[in-house]
């Protein structure tokens, strides 16, 4: 009980902000459209497919591929040091808050926008005819998996590469670009050259994708050779995002307790 | 009684920096503690290792008869030198958030938070953004989240450094209403007279040691009597200065003297109570030629008890650091 009440604390304090920095709120949920309308009408025109099958496949995409890895991934980084910069991670640290309550708040506040821009990207999916065709459940915990894994790593570079905020930019940029561009996010991997292929085996971002396509788009449960396999990755970067995550955590707040 | 705070033999390294050397502290329920010396003596590193923020490398801390961390946190409420708020919340937001951290009772929360805001008089401000506050209303916010769980310690880093000295007088009337009110606080500060007006009592500290601790009053009453501090000329030689120090010492009401190198070696001298000092003072010199500069006559202040036992001022040691600091950062 003692971790809900300060975990909704962190969360609802996220969330507060997110919505008084109404221009952020708007852009947030613009990004996402303006992906799945873009990438979806290019795929039709550059693949020759019917546009619902094009939005099919590009709602996925532009979900884990891109709107929850800028919102989750890149808001975690500037939530993180944005409370460094601001010296609130000490106001913090000398509360009784525990860090599991603390990391759980920032994974909720990231959720609900994260879910938040699932139910936009399907709601403008919608009007090209495309439905979830899959199980509703296996599609939530891939989406919630995806959140974890992009949270954890959140942790792990806002704690330990991001020492302010004009570093942000710069991470988001030079790490995560090019693994959405091998992750499918932006057009299908149909597209890369067979040595980039190999490499987009081992992109979670790929494999992210993959499983939400095979669920949400051609139905596929866990009896799926081809999904467990994804699956299977992601929870194992899920693990490793999330342990990698915690204790970079912990060892930021040796390193703050320092200064 | 058990004591509010106690500490015995504190040490923190930092690197081969010894921050605190053994300190030792005994702060009884209902008193202002005042912890005063110059920038870098340890007091914010000490008063860290009490919050629990830095994890020392020996000795024992109790606070409130509490040893673990967490236990520790929840009876002590501590109010950085910096104020650090969440520009995007409202005073009132930031006040349910720290109830909510320190597991406040849902039923009191809203009075709680009537309390502090009525106690620090910020109503008119509590539904405001605190990105628009100014300085001193973010320090009476950030009093009031320190306040907010009716810690039985409150610990407060320089709480009126950089506050016009309305809100200085301000808060200086809270600490004496909250110690009034069975609330312990423990404070730093180098502003010598907000320790001198809030203080019952007083560790001085200095390079990460206690070198004196009492009653402000038990401190200068050690020092004796009156300080004259006399400058031969603006920055005199050392040779000079002691020459003139030894025709003082001759002087009847003279109990001692010490030149102060880092004031252009003025003669500072600690005399028994007499009205005609500084014209004897004047006589003596002049009887031998000695020009004087300036020369000053004052009651004992803590500066004086801290001069007494380093052979600095604070002011001076202060002035040594920054004449230093930038050499270090151009390395």
């Amino acid at each position: 009980m003692r971790h809900w009440h300060e975990t909704i604390a962190i969360a609802r304090r996220i969330l507060v902000e997110l919505v008084r920095h109404r221009q952020s709120l708007i852009l947030w949920s613009i990004f996402p459209i303006s992906i799945l309308i873009l990438i979806g009408l290019i795929l039709a025109e550059g693949t020759k497919i019917s546009t619902t099958e094009a939005f099919r496949v590009s709602a996925p995409a532009s979900l884990v591929g891109a709107a929850l890895f800028f919102s989750c991934l890149g808001g975690t980084i500037s939530t993180i040091v944005a409370e460094r910069e601001s010296s609130t991670l000490k106001r913090l640290f000398i509360s009784p808050l525990s860090g599991i309550s603390y990391f759980l708040g920032i994974f909720i506040a990231y959720g609900c926008i994260g879910l938040g821009q699932t139910l936009l990207v399907y709601t403008v999916a919608a009007f090209f005819d495309v439905q979830f065709s899959g199980s509703l459940i296996l599609g939530a915990g891939i989406i919630l998996l995806s959140i974890g894994s992009y949270v954890g790593m959140g942790f792990l570079l806002g704690t330990q590469v991001a020492r302010q905020i004009e570093d942000v930019n710069g991470l988001v940029a030079g790490f995560g670009v090019p693994l959405l561009i091998l992750g499918g996010a932006f057009f299908p991997i149909a597209f890369l050259p067979p040595p980039l292929l190999l490499i987009t085996q081992f992109n979670p971002i790929y494999h992210m994708n993959q499983a939400l396509l095979d669920v949400s788009a051609n139905s596929k449960d866990l009896s799926d050779p081809d999904l467990i396999l994804h699956f299977r990755f992601l929870v194992g970067f899920f693990v490793a995002s999330i342990a990698s995550g915690w204790l970079a955590y912990r060892r930021m707040l040796g390193q703050e307790r320092r200064l | 009684m058990q004591p509010a705070i106690h500490v015995k033999n504190l040490t923190k390294k930092y690197g081969e920096t010894l921050a605190v050397d053994g300190i030792d502290l005994t702060i009884a329920p209902g008193q202002i503690y005042g912890l005063l010396g110059p920038n870098g003596a340890g007091k914010t590193t000490t008063l860290r290792c009490i919050c629990t923020l830095t994890q020392p490398d020996g000795g024992s801390i109790q606070v409130s008869g509490e040893t673990e961390a967490r236990a520790i946190r929840q009876c002590l409420g501590y109010v950085a030198q910096e104020v650090a708020l969440d520009k995007v919340l409202t005073g009132r937001e930031l006040l349910q958030l720290q109830a909510a951290l320190y597991h406040l009772p849902r039923q009191s929360i809203v009075d709680r938070i009537a309390a502090v805001l009525e106690l620090l008089q910020l109503n008119e401000y509590a539904d405001k953004l605190t990105g628009t506050y100014s300085g001193g209303l973010k320090k009476r916010l950030d009093l009031a989240a320190g306040l907010l769980h009716q810690p039985e310690v409150l610990v407060l880093d320089e709480p009126t450094v950089g506050l016009d000295i309305q809100t200085r007088l301000a808060i200086w009337e809270f600490l004496r209403k909250l110690r009034a009110s069975g609330v312990t606080i423990l404070l730093t500060s180098h502003y010598l007279e907000e320790i001198d007006a809030l203080a019952d009592r007083v560790a001085i500290i200095d390079k990460g040691k206690v070198i004196a601790e009492g009653t402000p009053s038990e401190l200068k009453s050690k020092v004796g009597g009156d300080r004259i501090t006399i400058r031969i000329a603006e920055f005199a030689e050392r040779q000079s200065a002691e020459q003139a120090l030894n025709l003082l010492t001759g002087l009847p009401f003279v109990r001692s003297g010490l030149i102060n190198a880092a004031q252009g070696n003025a003669i500072n001298l600690t005399i028994s109570p007499d009205p005609d000092a500084s014209s004897a003072i004047q006589s003596k010199l002049s009887e031998s030629d000695v020009s004087i500069f300036s020369l000053s006559q004052s009651r004992p202040s803590l500066d004086d008890v801290f001069l007494s036992a380093t052979g600095q001022t604070i002011q001076d040691v202060e002035i040594a650091q920054a004449e230093v600091m930038p050499t270090k950062k151009r390395r």
